[in-house]
């Protein structure tokens, strides 16, 4: 063994580490105070990578299900004319298909089943199902050009939210938590609210919010409508806050009267923690009563308290995003519309269509909406061909909105073909998304990297080039 | 001050011996490998300039005259031009591509290295495992109890440190308890090491606990996130799978001491095993451990690829400390690890019989010892009732054929006309065409939907008259003729009588029989299964260009394993799992022994040797201690793979008993303890923090094995499942307290309170988690049904086994329970506070008191006072929270 040279490593890293020098070692001793989980939410975004930031914070309403493009935000006149004829086999063959597998012989252009109208200043083509969105659409800017890998709704969630397929990753909002930290000590720095209706509801898994590789403290916390609105949250029966409050007491007073002779960083961590703990006990419950908001604010948003309706998430996540959260996610699941595509999307429509264009309008009167990012949209769309009177999955082309910190409102970008099947132009993959959202919030995407089994993870994966949508930022 | 100037002089000493001969693996091949490789390393898709350096032959290599190294001679290097020039365009590493460019250090030791030769190494863990001969350091005396303390202290001296001195005992019995059975020591089972902590008494501890049945179900729990143990299919509907087996086989495996060897050729072949046990089938489960969908609109081919990329990255994480997932769409970026070696790999495993797509039905049976028996005298009554049964059956059945030839024959004879009206017929009445008992056609009309006839004749009437074959008409005819005409009726009155009771004297006989039959049954749908490998015709595999399976194109494979670590010789022959599973654990395979005995250290000392455990490859870390890695590895390996063994190597050594204390000059001097001079301290994991409240207040049903249970969960935490839709289904009893590693683990959401103390979804393969701290753990803590039911059963304990009603006695009865000490003057003051302030509370507000202490299942025994249990629950709440209490030092 060579004795010396170990030596002389050692000097090295005691070396740098003294000099405090060298941003390897600062890398290095951050990555342990992680692991040793500090108490105060790090900004882990090395300096470095900063780029200018547009956006202080991401509101993610998450269309689950894969809401047909076709009905919602891509107005395509030709496959109008096309219906009940056959889907050009050039267009299909080779390519992915998931329920119509059986008929893939055989396979019919649905037209749209709903009608378009140009919507604002701008005469955005939207679907006449999303009046209220109409209303918002020179804030917004619809993608018409998404894509991506995954054609099942689980694996395709995974790869919106991690980039990835392979499970075990970390969620695009535990990245940006990771990055940024939260502005808040008193809550969840993500946060995951969910509501149903519309259409089959898919199942939903908790790795879309999870930390992955990440340390833990960066997961998505889920809020509920009814029971607890976070796990574990409520005290025992029988234990008033105030008793609550007497034994957190006596533990932080034990455990700093252990630390005297231990001197655990840990323990330092855990007392914070059980404050915050305290704290969340009572601001959550505060958080989630939207009783008290103004009724013109209430019937905005179409809410009623204690609803659990999606509407009702949207006033909550404009509540969330003023106590300091840092990344927040709406799931709606009720877009699978295998079948009868035509009255699901009427019945989903109206479920969701007015508390999206609502949070827009209210963070804008807020003043909100120019530090925040709203992302619009499924993990896939459907397709042009009809499977009964519905549409099947598709991952080859399929559209969604963002609004907000540094998004150019009333515009569109990107294209499908006449038939609304393969994005032709500017082709935005999930990937490119990602790159967009963490420039927006200030983080270079290319350097902004964590090590795990020995290789520099990026959200925006580690091997192909993510492009930022710089036709999207104003 | 005075830590400046000790490390100063720390620097000075060391500086001296910067000028020491540049060591390639440490030193050169970490940053060649982090900054170089992506674009100069293995994967030739990605090279740029044609230039590789991951070889030497590749780095000397003549470019149009430019050569990146010329050994010997620094300036005439490309190497030394690119990473030091000005020039953006030339630099490297690329400066888009890189937060920092290399450090000027960095630099000095490229030089020094080209200038010395350029020497380049096998990658350290691709090399044989050498049988490292212990150091003898300085001040052995008192501190070098084992050939592991040699190497440890050997490096201390040359670092110029000192190992920290051993543990108090209590802390050492309690570090012995937490390590290896995952629980804290009961008072009594550490009593006659606190009163004599001698050698022998360590040794005496440490052997019981390694014999203790816990042992198994606290090493399960890491192994099981190895391998992504979980109850669930993961994907989508994420429905149930039974693999529990598996599970217990692991446990028992541990328990047993199962050669690791042996243990491998179990879990990936053991269906493959000449005249292979259950046992060794249930462990060959491990190759169906996988994620797997259920999704309609999945295709199969699809999920085939996602299937074997996902057994390929398990296989070589889990078993060679490996990351082989990196080379499904490209060679590996830093190991030799090619995208045929993935696909070759991936070919072992084709050979599984398996569904891409749905359920997936179990294919082996595992009765009970019990239901053995049962059912084998189940089968032995069944077959003597049958004995029995047959004579008589026999007679019924000769007896039943002889009376129904002769009614059948009659009838055939019988000359019957459906009636009609008939004006010439003077002899007789007109027969009334509408009287069911004269017309078969009015007694059809009248009879159609008669609960009382026979089903076979109510089927038949909903086939249409005209429909009717000749059979069909017969047999109405017949029936109609015997029992209802009343031409003829009488004629076979006797007989159908007889029948009959023929028919009652078969049920009556049959009764026996069926009633065995059921039992049977009853008792096979009760018996556990499991899903198990099993061999078929294998599919072919091929490699699949960017990892795309819609590309048909990529050239066909074999099963091998990867080429830079040799090949298997198994003649024309196909190779098979059972082939792969001996190379794992075969002499030549470097990476199989290093791999698990640098887990192992992980496990007892807190971090791995390598502290990268699942990548000892090029993008791993160079191990702290490399000839102790291997010598543990190779001890590992000589001795038969015997993991006791090499655990109480690490568990008798001086470093392992170390204090976890640390003085603010190690903080600072080595705050990472990549010395290993002093033990590690943390947080206990996930299932041991639930157990051990389970196992101090009394609650904790001990019990080895079985299916998956399901304790308490928030309502309504499954509610985003579907396919079908469905709710964890609380178990009753003592299945509530078992210990946390038979949770039912649902991958879609695993238990909450498991996931807020870092458990793992079992979605991958995991050799180390996280250790966050983070609020949830304090809301689990408080509030979690289990922990504030474990708190009343505890505040019971107290009030009846503390043998008395003194507060003080019983905080310190308590804390030896617990914590195994006594408390501080301080700790009694806080507790005796809290204490009254509860007791008083509860005394005034009974009606909460109740509520209180009314938490949970388990009956709250009937001699306590209310007010006073819930004083002591709130004081067993307090305690329970205590980092101490879930903290191994």
């Amino acid at each position: 063994m060579n004795t010396l040279a170990i030596n002389r490593r050692s000097f090295l890293n005691k070396a740098s580490i003294g000099i405090g020098a060298s941003a390897l070692a600062n890398l290095l001793a951050r990555n342990e105070t992680l692991a040793a989980g500090s108490s105060v939410w790090p900004e882990n975004a090395d300096p470095t990578i900063k780029v200018p930031a547009r956006a202080k914070r991401v509101i993610h309403l998450c269309m689950a299900g894969g809401p047909s493009h076709l009905e919602t935000l891509d107005y395509k006149p030709k496959l109008r004319e096309m219906d009940g004829k056959s889907m050009p086999k050039s267009i299909t063959e080779g390519q992915p298909i998931a329920q119509l597998q059986g008929s893939k012989n055989d396979l019919k252009c649905l037209g749209p089943q709903h009608d378009f109208e140009r919507y604002g200043k701008s005469g955005l083509f939207i679907s006449n199902q999303l009046p209220h969105i109409g209303g918002i659409a020179d804030d917004i800017c619809i993608v018409r050009s998404m894509t991506t890998n995954q054609i099942n709704h689980d694996p395709a969630h995974t790869y919106f939210n991690t980039g990835t397929q392979i499970s075990g990753r970390p969620s695009m909002g535990s990245w940006v938590l990771y990055g940024l930290g939260a502005e808040t000590e008193n809550l969840p720095g993500f946060v995951v609210l969910t509501s149903v209706g519309g259409g089959q509801s898919q199942p939903i898994a908790a790795r879309q919010w999870h930390s992955g590789f990440l340390p833990s403290k960066y997961q998505g916390v889920q809020f509920h409508s009814k029971g607890d609105p976070v796990l574990y949250l409520g005290n025992p029966k029988g234990v008033t806050n105030n008793d609550q409050r007497g034994l957190i007491d006596a533990v932080n007073a034990l455990n700093s009267h252990r630390n005297e002779t231990l001197s655990d960083p840990e323990i330092t961590a855990k007392i914070s923690q059980y404050e915050m703990a305290f704290q969340m006990q009572a601001s959550v419950p505060e958080l989630m009563d939207i009783s008290k908001e103004s009724k013109a604010t209430l019937d905005m948003y179409g809410a009623t308290p204690g609803d659990g309706s999606f509407a009702s998430n949207c006033l909550l996540a404009r509540r969330l995003a003023e106590r300091g959260v840092r990344f927040i996610q709406l799931y709606h699941r009720g877009w699978d519309h295998h079948g009868n595509v035509k009255g699901a999307i009427s019945s989903v429509s109206k479920l969701v269509d007015q508390g999206s264009a609502a949070l827009v309008k209210d963070l804008k009167e807020r003043g909100l909406l120019e530090d925040t990012l709203i992302v619009w949209g499924g993990e896939f769309g459907r397709t042009p061909m009809a499977q009964g009177s519905g549409r099947d999955h598709h991952i080859r082309g399929f559209s969604m909105w963002m609004a907000g910190a540094g998004i150019k409102g009333g515009t569109t970008y990107g294209n499908t073909d006449e038939f609304g099947y393969n994005a032709v132009e500017d082709i935005v993959h999930p990937r490119d998304f990602h790159a967009t959202m963490l420039h927006l919030l200030g983080i270079n995407p290319d350097l902004f990297t964590y090590r795990f089994q020995g290789l520099d993870f990026r959200l925006t994966g580690v091997e192909e080039q993510a492009h930022v949508l710089k036709g999207i930022l104003a | 001050m005075r830590k400046t100037c000790i490390y100063a002089a720390t620097i000075a000493t060391t500086a001296i011996q910067l000028m020491a001969d540049v060591d390639f693996t440490q030193d050169i091949r970490p940053i060649l490998s982090d900054k170089c490789f992506a674009c100069h390393g293995p994967d030739k898709k990605t090279r740029e300039a044609k230039l590789r350096l991951d070889t030497r032959e590749g780095a000397l290599a003549d470019h149009d005259g430019v050569k990146a190294i010329v050994p010997g001679n620094p300036e005439k290097s490309e190497l030394i031009y690119r990473i030091t020039t000005e020039d953006k365009d030339d630099l490297m590493p690329p400066p888009k591509h890189v937060k920092k460019p290399l450090s000027k250090k960095e630099i000095a030791l490229f030089r020094q290295w080209i200038q010395e030769g350029a020497s380049y190494e096998q990658h350290w863990s691709y090399r044989p495992v050498s049988k490292a001969k212990p150091p003898l350091p300085a001040n052995a005396k008192g501190f070098v109890k084992t050939h592991v303390d040699a190497f440890i202290l050997d490096k201390a001296n040359n670092a110029g440190f000192k190992p920290s001195p051993q543990a108090d005992p209590t802390t050492l019995a309690r570090r012995l308890f937490l390590d290896l059975v995952g629980m804290p020591p009961r008072p009594g089972e550490i009593q006659f090491y606190l009163d004599d902590p001698s050698e022998a008494n360590y040794s005496k501890l440490l052997d019981r606990l390694l014999a203790d049945k816990r042992f198994g179900e606290r090493m399960a729990v890491y192994w099981l996130d190895l391998v992504r143990y979980a109850d669930t299919i993961g994907y989508h509907s994420d429905n149930m799978m039974e693999v529990s087996a598996y599970r217990d086989y692991v446990i028992n495996a541990f328990n047993n001491n199962l050669p690791y060897d042996q243990f491998a050729l179990e879990n990936l072949a053991g269906d493959l095993l000449p005249e292979s046990t259950i046992q060794q089938k249930v462990a060959s489960g491990y190759n169906r451990l996988l994620q797997t969908t259920e999704e309609g609109g999945a295709q199969a081919d699809e999920y085939v690829t996602i299937y074997q990329a996902d057994r390929v990255r398990n296989f070589s994480g889990v078993w060679l400390g490996a990351t082989m997932g990196c080379s499904q769409c490209h060679d590996h970026k830093y190991d030799p690890y090619t995208m045929k070696d993935f696909y070759s790999m991936a070919a072992f495993f084709a050979d599984l019989k398996e569904k891409p797509l749905g359920r997936r039905s179990p294919n082996l049976k595992l009765p009970t010892k019990e239901q053995e028996e049962s059912l084998a005298q189940l089968r032995k009554d069944l077959s003597e009732s049958e004995k029995t049964a047959s004579p008589i059956l026999e007679r019924i059945k000769k007896e039943r054929k002889d009376i129904q030839k002769s009614i059948d024959d009659e009838v055939a004879n019988a000359d019957y006309k459906e009636p009609a009206p008939d004006i010439d017929n003077e002899d007789a009445k007109p027969a009334d065409p509408s009287d069911p008992s004269l017309s078969f056609l009015a007694w059809e009309k009248k009879h159609k939907s008669d609960k009382g006839l026979p089903k076979e004749i109510l089927d038949t009437f909903k086939v249409p008259a005209g429909n009717r074959n000749d059979s069909q008409k017969a047999k109405l005819l017949s029936f109609y003729i015997t029992r209802f005409h009343a031409k003829t009726k009488e004629l076979f009155a006797d007989r159908l009588s007889t029948l009959d009771g023929l028919q009652k004297e078969e049920e009556k006989t049959n009764a026996p029989i069926t009633k065995i039959r059921e039992e049977i049954a009853s008792i096979e749908k009760q018996i556990r299964t499991m899903l198990v490998s099993e061999k078929t015709s294998p599919r072919m595999v091929r490699i699949l260009a960017r990892g795309d399976w819609l590309d048909k194109s990529g050239e066909e494979v074999s099963p091998a394993i990867p080429e830079f670590l040799g090949n298997l010789d198994t003649g024309n022959r196909r190779a098979d799992r059972l082939d792969l599973a001996k190379w794992v654990v075969s002499k030549d395979n470097p990476l199989t022994a290093r791999t698990q005995a640098n887990r192992l250290w992980k496990l007892f000392m807190g971090y791995g040797l390598a502290r990268k455990l699942d990548d000892l490859g090029g993008q791993g870390e160079y191990p702290t201690h490399p000839a102790l890695l291997d010598w543990l590895a190779h001890d590992f390996k000589e001795n038969g793979w015997n993991q006791k063994r090499t655990i109480r190597q690490i568990l008798l050594s001086s470093t392992y008993r170390q204090s976890s204390l640390v003085t603010p000059e190690m903080q600072e001097a080595d705050p990472a303890n990549r010395l290993f001079l002093r033990q590690s301290r943390f947080r206990m994991d996930a299932e041991f923090v639930r157990d051990t409240a389970l196992h101090l207040s009394g609650l904790l049903h001990q019990q080895i094995g079985g299916e998956s249970v399901k304790p308490y969960q928030p309502a309504g935490y499954w509610q985003h499942l579907n396919f079908p839709r469905r709710t964890w289904d609380q178990d009753k009893g003592e299945s509530l307290y078992r210990r946390s590693l038979y949770t039912f683990r649902c991958r879609s959401f695993p238990h909450p309170a498991l996931v807020a103390f870092d458990a793992t979804s079992r979605e991958e393969c995991s050799a180390e988690r996280p250790r966050s701290n983070i609020p949830q753990q304090a809301l689990v803590l408080l509030n979690d049904p289990t922990f504030v039911e474990s708190s009343r059963a505890f505040a019971g304990r107290i009030i009846k086994e503390s043998g008395t009603k003194d507060s003080e006695g019983r905080i310190k009865w308590a804390f030896n329970q617990i914590l195994s000490r006594e408390p501080t003057g301080k700790e009694t003051t806080v507790l005796s506070s809290l204490l009254d302030n509860q007791a008083k509370r509860y005394k005034e507000d009974p009606a909460s008191a109740k509520e209180f202490v009314s938490t949970g299942s388990s009956p709250v025994s009937a001699d306590l006072d209310i007010a006073e249990l819930a004083a002591w629950t709130s004081f067993s709440r307090t305690m329970f929270n205590l980092y101490e209490t879930t903290a191994r030092y």
